[in-house]
């Protein structure tokens, strides 16, 4: 990538993400976030380190930029980790369905064991984590009444959820699955390719999915998909950073994370409001509809534990997150 | 080096390429390889395998050898002569109604195939014959079979706006719906042509330039009996039912682009099969091998410019571009016109298919930025495309008429289609003044 | 070119395996259209599907990518012609030989590149990560293969360009044959 450099020498780094273009203040909170990162890196560098952002997958395929990254085409990225469970099947424990409750359990993650275990695996395939960005998920429905319990399921119609887990959860609900990008969502949804979408909060409102569903199962209460997106760098691409500027990027990081965490919830409500405002039938999600699923998940938990190399200890530890 | 001078060499070595005669396709690949050479590093290769890769894995990419192979089971069959008969019948008591009626023809064929030069082919087989042995002129009869083909990248479904509907994240759905309206205007258009073009035939004004003497006899009416011309409309339901079935379902939801084409090609096989008896293993493997040869050819295409299309947006040059265009303090108007004159010369030389894959992911961040509506820029575009077809020196829908007649002079037919690429000129400038003419029906039909 | 030295035998060789290629790519356009069908009825009945769309993703690359091979054989590639057809025979052939050369190029790299992408997800047993979640070692073949049918029929092309180049004659065909096939080309490229 654009990492090799001379003492002295400015370098450009390439961060790519698939969600709409934003400024430090506004737009879908992943692009903010990618934008105050740049922003403040180049300040702090002065800007000796600048990075270029290609929002909206206008430079690589949202689940191409993993394997973008480690082949040196990009350097950065807001990344969907399950998009590349392809290559590094262990990144599915980042999107397992029904495992994750909520998001101060999704926060508990990076402290616990399980985090430094994901940040490990990550290292060894190429990518360093710089800030942590979880999101919850809702249920939209092109045409019809909100799906709450695995009972709401309409059989055949073709559903999309992020990563092979929850699909594959998603197909023993009933549905038929076809795989996208959430980028690819809307256009999808209007064309007709799509019956049911399940993506962040965040992407149902900055993609405008609100204008082409009639039915919204908002993750406020309950939500059976818990999706983590860090901000990341390849492992290489830092590497060939100055020791300072690595410092540099991983406290702009660092200071970033409480913004993350935050934002993703607002998100939640505002998007809730969002929908309604749109004139969508909205629901929420009880405890109970929330077992249901996590019961029909079961199956897929195993199968994860049994197919993955050390699939069984992630699962472990990932059972032993705090709830609260 | 700054962006635009990039853009300029990437632009002066794909142009050089392309004089080798070398495939479009390699053209297109081997200047994404210079660019990345050059600008980006021998590091950026390691990504070219996947970039080819990646460019070819989208569903909806498949509708397009899909509609060739609906195109290929009509093209061979009699399906155009039933059509063209059916528009024979009925424009009988119009003067110059044969032309018309290829006219016509043409466009319903087009509605079954996504193809322009395969329009011209299948309705001039049999259009060009009739009208010759009736007293029409060579230029009355091949120029209204090179402009009908034309209409078979406006009317939907069509390969054109398939791949400006990929490569711009619109509704294929509601390009195909834009491109109605326009195409069945200029389908009237193109006959109110002929019109004029027979009343100056028969004053002399054109025939004593050309110097034929076949004015006497031309385009004398005939009459058919009402019984015969409501049989021949029963031969042409079926297909219509076809065509209404495939852009309904699209339109309704049920299907994708994909789905549609792949449910119309196979009731089409069925179709053709049953109302013809014609289909032979042999008909069947020419089918399925020409849709190979076609298709080969149009996803290469797709492929390699989409990789060159990754390249040009590594180096932010359509970013760029459409930054400098919008801060420019020039009419939007002014910049459209701009455009259509770049396309139009592109025209001359390149087929639509290329041209679209190539300037697409370059023009449409400048259209964005300049608010002009994306499905009716797809249509305009689809339109000008369509004048590229009969002009020379690479007017493919000229060729295609050259061979089903090979006896017609080259220069007679190019005479005579060139009218209709100043029809098309003018319908383009007529679409600026009244844009509601296209988007009306897509904003009606996907209204939610 | 009957003669039965293995140099031609080859040749002859590679010629049908890119005819194959055709039949083989031809065949699979239409097991997608009968797919999609049955993924369409499928769901029209209330079944799920899952491996459908992706499989026809699959079979779409290697009509486009090893059918290639038969599409060049058959002249069935668009270029820009006007100058070649401007040339006499001699110079003709040998800016369709540099053609030829430049092509080779990039079927080279994409190849060596496909290549090496075939052979990482192959050792790594890389999955498409969908709800399919096939082995990309399959799909990854197709472009290495692909290339490598086509440049063996550029290696037929070229040896006829060679020979065109020190003779100065051109294939003996009829005005009126040229003509079909001009026609037929453009019926090809006129999507
Ligand atoms: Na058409
Ligand atoms: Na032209």
């Amino acid at each position: 990538g654009g990492g090799d450099q001379e003492e002295g020498q400015a370098v450009t780094l390439r961060l790519s993400h698939q969600w709409p273009q934003a400024t430090t203040e506004e737009g879908d909170f992943r692009a903010v976030l990618a934008e105050r990162f740049a922003q403040r890196v180049e300040e702090r560098t002065g800007g000796q380190v600048k990075i270029r952002i290609y929002p909206n997958a206008s430079l690589v395929e949202p689940t191409e930029q993993y394997k973008a990254i480690t082949q040196g085409a990009l350097d950065m990225s807001v990344f969907p980790l399950d998009y590349a469970s392809g290559e590094v099947p262990q990144f599915s424990i980042t999107l397992m369905p029904a495992l994750v409750q909520s998001h101060a359990q999704a926060q508990n993650w990076k402290e616990a064991e399980i985090g430094r275990r994901i940040e490990q695996i990550a290292e060894e395939n190429g990518i360093k984590i710089l800030t942590w960005i979880w999101n919850a998920g809702g249920i939209g429905v092109r045409q019809g009444d909100p799906v709450v319990s695995p009972e709401d399921v309409d059989r055949g119609a073709v559903a999309r959820a992020a990563g092979p887990r929850v699909e594959q959860m998603l197909r023993r609900a009933g549905y038929s699955i076809t795989s996208m990008p959430s980028s690819e969502i809307y256009n999808a949804m209007q064309t007709g390719v799509l019956d049911v979408a399940v993506t962040s909060a965040s992407s149902f409102c900055s993609y405008r999915i609100y204008e082409v569903t009639e039915a919204y199962t908002s993750p406020t209460e309950n939500t059976f998909w818990f999706m983590f997106e860090p901000l990341i760098i390849g492992t290489e691409q830092f590497n060939q950073l100055t020791p300072e500027q690595q410092e540099i990027f991983e406290e702009v990081g660092a200071e970033l994370q409480q913004f993350a965490y935050e934002a993703s919830e607002q998100d939640d409500a505002q998007c809730e409001q969002q929908f309604r405002d749109a004139g969508v039938t909205v629901a929420t999600m009880d405890d109970a509809a929330f077992e249901q699923w996590r019961e029909i998940s079961q199956p897929v938990w195993e199968d994860f534990s049994r197919e993955v190399e050390g699939g069984q200890e992630l699962m472990e530890l990932a059972r032993k997150v705090p709830a609260e | 080096m700054s962006s635009f001078a990039t853009g300029i060499f990437i632009v002066v070595a794909l142009l050089a390429l392309l004089a080798t005669g070398m495939p479009i396709a390699f053209a297109l690949g081997l200047t994404a390889l210079l660019a990345v050479l050059l600008f980006l590093g021998p590091a950026q290769l390691d990504f070219f395998g996947d970039f080819v890769f990646n460019s070819l894995n989208n569903f909806t990419l498949l509708a397009i050898p899909l509609f060739i192979f609906m195109g290929a089971v009509f093209g061979g069959s009699k399906a155009s002569e039933d059509l063209f008969e059916a528009g024979h019948m009925w424009l009988s008591r119009v003067r110059g109604g044969l032309a018309m009626s290829s006219v016509v023809a043409s466009a319903l064929f087009a509605a079954l195939c996504g193809s322009s030069a395969a329009t011209a082919a299948a309705i001039g087989k049999v259009a060009i014959p009739e009208m010759r042995k009736r007293g029409y002129t060579n230029r009355v009869s091949t120029g209204a079979v090179v402009a009908g083909g034309t209409l078979g990248i406006l009317i939907p479904p069509s390969v054109t706006l398939i791949l400006y509907g990929i490569a711009t994240e619109q509704s294929i759905g509601q390009l195909f719906m834009g491109g109605v309206v326009p195409g069945l205007l200029i389908t009237l258009f193109f006959c109110v042509w002929i019109s004029i073009a027979i009343l100056l035939e028969r004053r002399g004004v054109v025939a004593a330039r050309s110097g034929t003497q076949e004015v006497e006899n031309i385009a004398e009416v005939e009459s058919f009996p009402w019984k015969e011309r409501f049989k021949i409309l029963l031969k042409v339901v079926p297909f219509i039912a076809l065509i209404a079935g495939v852009l309904g379902a699209l339109y309704l939801g049920f299907a994708t682009p994909s789905e549609a084409a792949a449910v119309g090609a196979f009731l089409a096989l069925v179709l053709v099969t049953v109302m013809y008896r014609s289909m032979t293993w042999k008909r069947f493997s020419e089918i399925l091998l020409e849709s190979t040869g076609e298709s080969t050819m149009v996803m290469m295409i797709v492929a390699f410019s989409a990789v060159l299309g990754t390249v040009m947006s590594f180096l932010a040059i359509p970013q760029d571009l459409a930054l400098l265009i919008a801060e420019l303090e020039i009419n939007r108007w002014w910049i459209m016109f701009i455009i259509n004159v770049f396309l139009l010369v592109l025209g001359f030389f390149l087929p639509p298919v290329s041209i679209i894959l190539m300037v697409t992911p370059v023009l449409f961040p400048i259209i964005t930025a300049l608010e002009f509506d994306p499905i009716w820029f797809g249509v305009i575009m689809t339109i000008n495309m369509e004048m590229g077809l009969i002009t020379p020196p690479v007017g493919l829908n000229l060729y295609v008429v050259k061979g089903i007649a090979p006896d017609i002079p080259l220069s007679d037919i190019l005479i005579g289609s060139i009218p209709y690429v100043v029809i098309l000129g003018l319908s383009l400038v007529f679409f600026s003044f009244f844009p509601g003419l296209i988007t009306w029906l897509p904003e009606t039909l996907f209204a939610r | 070119m009957s003669s039965g030295s293995g140099r031609f035998f080859l040749l002859r060789w590679i010629g049908w395996v890119s005819e194959v290629s055709g039949y083989i790519s031809g065949l699979l356009i239409f097991a997608s259209t009968l797919i999609i069908c049955y993924a369409v009825l499928l769901r029209a009945l209330g079944f799920s599907t899952v491996w459908q769309t992706e499989l026809t993703i699959y079979l779409l690359m290697f009509v486009t990518f090893i059918g290639g091979a038969y599409g060049l054989k058959h002249d069935e590639h668009v270029n820009v012609d006007l100058l070649i057809n401007r040339l006499p025979v001699r110079a003709a052939s040998l800016l369709k030989l540099v053609a030829a050369l430049l092509s080779l190029v990039v079927i080279a790299v994409v190849a060596w590149r496909s290549g090496m992408m075939w052979l990482e997800a192959t050792e790594k047993g890389w999955r498409s990560g969908t709800a399919w979640n096939p082995p990309l070692t399959y799909p990854y073949a197709i472009l290495p293969i692909g290339m490598a049918l086509i440049a063996l029929q550029y290696v037929v092309i070229m040896v006829e360009l060679v020979r065109q180049v020190i003779t100065g004659e051109e294939k003996r065909v009829s005005p009126e044959e040229e003509e079909r096939a001009r026609a037929e080309r453009a019926r090809i490229q006129g999507l």
